[in-house]
């Protein structure tokens, strides 16, 4: 369902996007805007291929047929010089932080300021020091990452991702394995730089109740289709039994309980036959 | 039967498709050359990992070769009552073939399974993913250096190797065997050639070292990103690289000292 | 970066050493020092009948020290002879021109060598100049027939009546 959003108001435009991975289909005709300067969310069961879904919108895959374009430009049409400056423009968070291990957070977070940029090292260091006192970690910034625990670790990643100024953010599943406290850090973090920085965040996740608590808009992607999106509200509200099963947890409907067997009471009749003969 | 010559074919064509991948890896690697020069310290910091830190080894096992070189030539030597040109055929062997060669092998086994070891968890913990993202080219930035710095400390090690070897084949055949002083040397100086000799080891070691790092930063680059993934590339890359020692050996060696 | 500067220092270090080794595997090891007569050395010829199992670099010596060395073998296809052309040290000068040159063997079956031995002129070789004196390589077998058919014919003297051994031994040798 396309047209949602005004067109000036789309940074990232997803259409028929089909991908195939080997012979497996992950994405079937897939159309999905992301609004500017808003949290988007996508959501869904694992293994769903979300993760790939940023990768093709971060130009690290093709898509087997379809676009992706940010900012009005096709990513996978782009020559590599060109990929390289929309990414750039483009922060990510990976789900284990993907800091380099064997730099300090701060060199970490100056990484990309070193690389891209001829800032002369005060200015850096200024630099580096305000994003981690925007994630809370200026303090931590001589430790290494094996000094980190998890939800610091991705902190100093989102710092990192921040430190060019990009356009968006795209978050790999940040909630994952986080305590409450961590969670609660996060999901305040994302809101805060996303409304601070005018930025355009997606935020891939399965935690419902935090994603949905900052989205603006939510995507709910299962076997390769679209099969629900809308503000958090409309989600709510949603009759889909598929999106009813997702958004409140509940273990049996749509996606069965059960993986698909045979009958229960032969199966157990079968067992006690064929094993009491060698028991003995 | 017919399911075993499926099993070859797609086996060589699996081999094939990743020798491809390899060849084109390289020629990425090679591209970034530019950027190492301008940015100097990356490679410094990355022969200092692969390099210095293979000092040890290298010294030491060059030190026990040239022993041994110096206790076995003798006795061999002895025999025709040639002692005193046990300078010759220990400087002769360990600067022509034990030097680049068992360097080549001691360097694949401490810094290549090292590099592929490295590069490999990179993967897995999707640093090199995380830093394409961030539009730096991994290629260019985190294996370019690893690459050469292996080729630049290839022959450094090589000769330093070679060079401890003849000392401790002097200190064996001249300090315990009684081999004359004076013979040791000069018949080592009148018969070793600088340009067919020491060069031409030189050349084997720049030839083992690319070949060596080739093997070992690519696998890592590779390899499949799980842990097992990673402990398997890394035995492949010390295998591989002995192959490659060896049979390149062979050729140089032919190609060499073959007949005038 | 407070650790760069031990790391800078260390590769520092690794690397000169490396040259060093490489240093001393050429000045100690090889030949290196020899071979820098190339440029100021001055060329001589001289001519053989056989040439032996002479090669590019074998020493020239006189004396028995080392002047010089062989810097090319070629083969004369008019007379059939082998032209040898040698480069000595320039502070040897004063080799006389009726100067004989002998293909030497070092050892008994060792590499062989051009052995010159002085004359007694007053006038000296100078850069492209030819030996007129020259004495082959010996080749084994033809010393080996001459030491018998020698050895037959002293023997065919001193026992003049003795005419069936000296036919017998040249029948041998033939």
């Amino acid at each position: 369902m396309t047209g949602v959003f005004a067109e000036a108001e789309v940074l990232v435009s997803i259409r028929d996007l089909t991908f195939f991975r080997g012979a497996r289909k992950i994405f079937d005709g897939v159309n999905m805007d992301i609004p500017r300067g808003k949290i988007t969310a996508i959501m869904g069961p694992s293994g769903t291929g979300k993760t790939t879904l940023l990768k093709l919108i971060g130009g690290q895959l093709r898509p087997s047929s379809g676009s992706v374009s940010v900012d009005g430009r096709i990513v996978h049409k782009l020559r590599l010089g060109e990929l390289y400056e929309l990414r750039k423009r483009m922060g990510m968070l990976f789900q284990s932080g993907a800091l380099l291990t064997d730099l300090s957070v701060f060199e970490n977070v100056a990484f990309p300021l070193r690389e891209h940029t001829k800032l002369p090292e005060p200015i850096i260091r200024n630099l580096v020091l305000m994003k981690l006192e925007a994630v809370g970690l200026r303090g931590a910034r001589d430790l290494m990452p094996s000094q980190l625990s998890g939800g610091m670790a991705r902190r100093v990643a989102l710092a990192r991702a921040i430190a060019l100024d990009p356009l968006m953010i795209m978050y790999d599943e940040p909630f994952s394995g986080q305590d409450p406290i961590s969670m609660g850090v996060l999901v305040q973090l994302i809101h805060d730089l996303n409304e601070g920085l005018g930025l355009t965040s997606i935020v891939v996740s399965h935690d419902v109740k935090e994603t949905a608590s900052i989205a603006d808009y939510i995507y709910l992607i299962s076997e390769g289709k679209v099969v629900g999106q809308g503000t958090p509200e409309q989600i709510e509200r949603s009759d889909s039994p598929w999106v009813c099963q997702f958004m409140h947890g509940l273990a049996d409907g749509p996606v069965p309980f059960h993986y698909p067997a045979g009958d229960y009471a032969s199966d157990l009749l079968e067992f006690g036959k064929s094993r009491g003969r060698a028991a003995i | 039967m017919l399911r075993q010559v499926q099993k070859l074919g797609r086996t060589t064509l699996d081999g094939l498709q990743k020798l491809g991948r390899a060849n084109l890896f390289l020629l990425h690697v090679l591209s970034g050359l530019p950027d190492i020069l301008w940015r100097l310290w990356l490679l410094v910091a990355q022969v200092y990992s692969v390099g210095v830190l293979s000092i040890l080894i290298v010294t030491i096992s060059g030190m026990f070769v040239g022993m041994v070189l110096g206790l076995q030539g003798h006795y061999v030597l002895s025999e025709f009552g040639a002692e005193q040109s046990l300078g010759v055929m220990v400087a002769a062997s360990l600067v022509r073939e034990l030097g680049p060669v068992i360097t080549a092998l001691l360097f694949a086994g401490r810094a290549g399974s090292a590099l592929t070891a490295e590069i490999g968890l990179m993967k897995a913990t999707e640093q090199l993913s995380g830093m394409e993202m961030m539009a730096v080219d991994p290629v260019k930035r985190i294996i370019g250096p690893r690459f050469w710095a292996g080729i630049v400390s290839m022959p450094l090690l090589a000769s330093l190797f070679s060079m401890i070897g003849v000392l401790g084949g002097y200190f064996v055949g001249v300090g315990l065997l009684g081999v004359d002083d004076g013979a040791f040397w000069s018949q080592m100086r009148a018969k070793i050639d600088f340009e067919e000799d020491i060069l031409n080891g030189v050349i084997k070691s720049l030839v083992f070292g690319v070949v060596v790092t080739w093997i070992a930063v690519f696998e890592g680059y590779d390899s499949i990103p799980t842990s097992e993934g990673v402990s398997r590339a890394t035995t492949r890359s010390v295998v591989y690289s002995a192959f490659a020692v060896l049979g390149w050996d062979f050729v140089l060696t032919a190609l060499m000292f073959g007949e005038d | 970066m407070r650790e760069s500067r031990a790391i800078e220092i260390w590769v520092g270090l690794f690397v000169g050493m490396g040259i060093i080794a490489l240093f001393f595997l050429a000045m100690q090891v090889s030949n290196l020092s020899d071979l820098n007569m190339d440029d100021k050395s001055y060329r001589i010829t001289a001519r053989f009948e056989n040439a032996g199992s002479l090669k590019v670099k074998s020493p020239v010596t006189m004396a028995g020290v080392r002047i010089g060395r062989v810097s090319a073998i070629e083969f004369d296809k008019d007379t059939y002879e082998a032209v040898v052309e040698m480069r000595v040290d320039p502070a040897y000068d004063t080799l006389p021109i009726d100067t004989t040159a002998n293909v030497l063997t070092a050892g008994l079956l060792g590499e062989q060598y051009i052995g010159l031995s002085p004359g007694g002129s007053e006038e000296y070789l100078k850069d492209g100049d030819e030996i007129e004196l020259t004495q082959s390589a010996m080749v084994l077998e033809e010393v080996i027939s001459r030491f018998l058919f020698n050895k037959a014919e002293s023997g065919g003297e001193k026992s003049q009546g003795d005419a069936e051994g000296v036919d017998s031994d040249e029948a041998r040798i033939q």
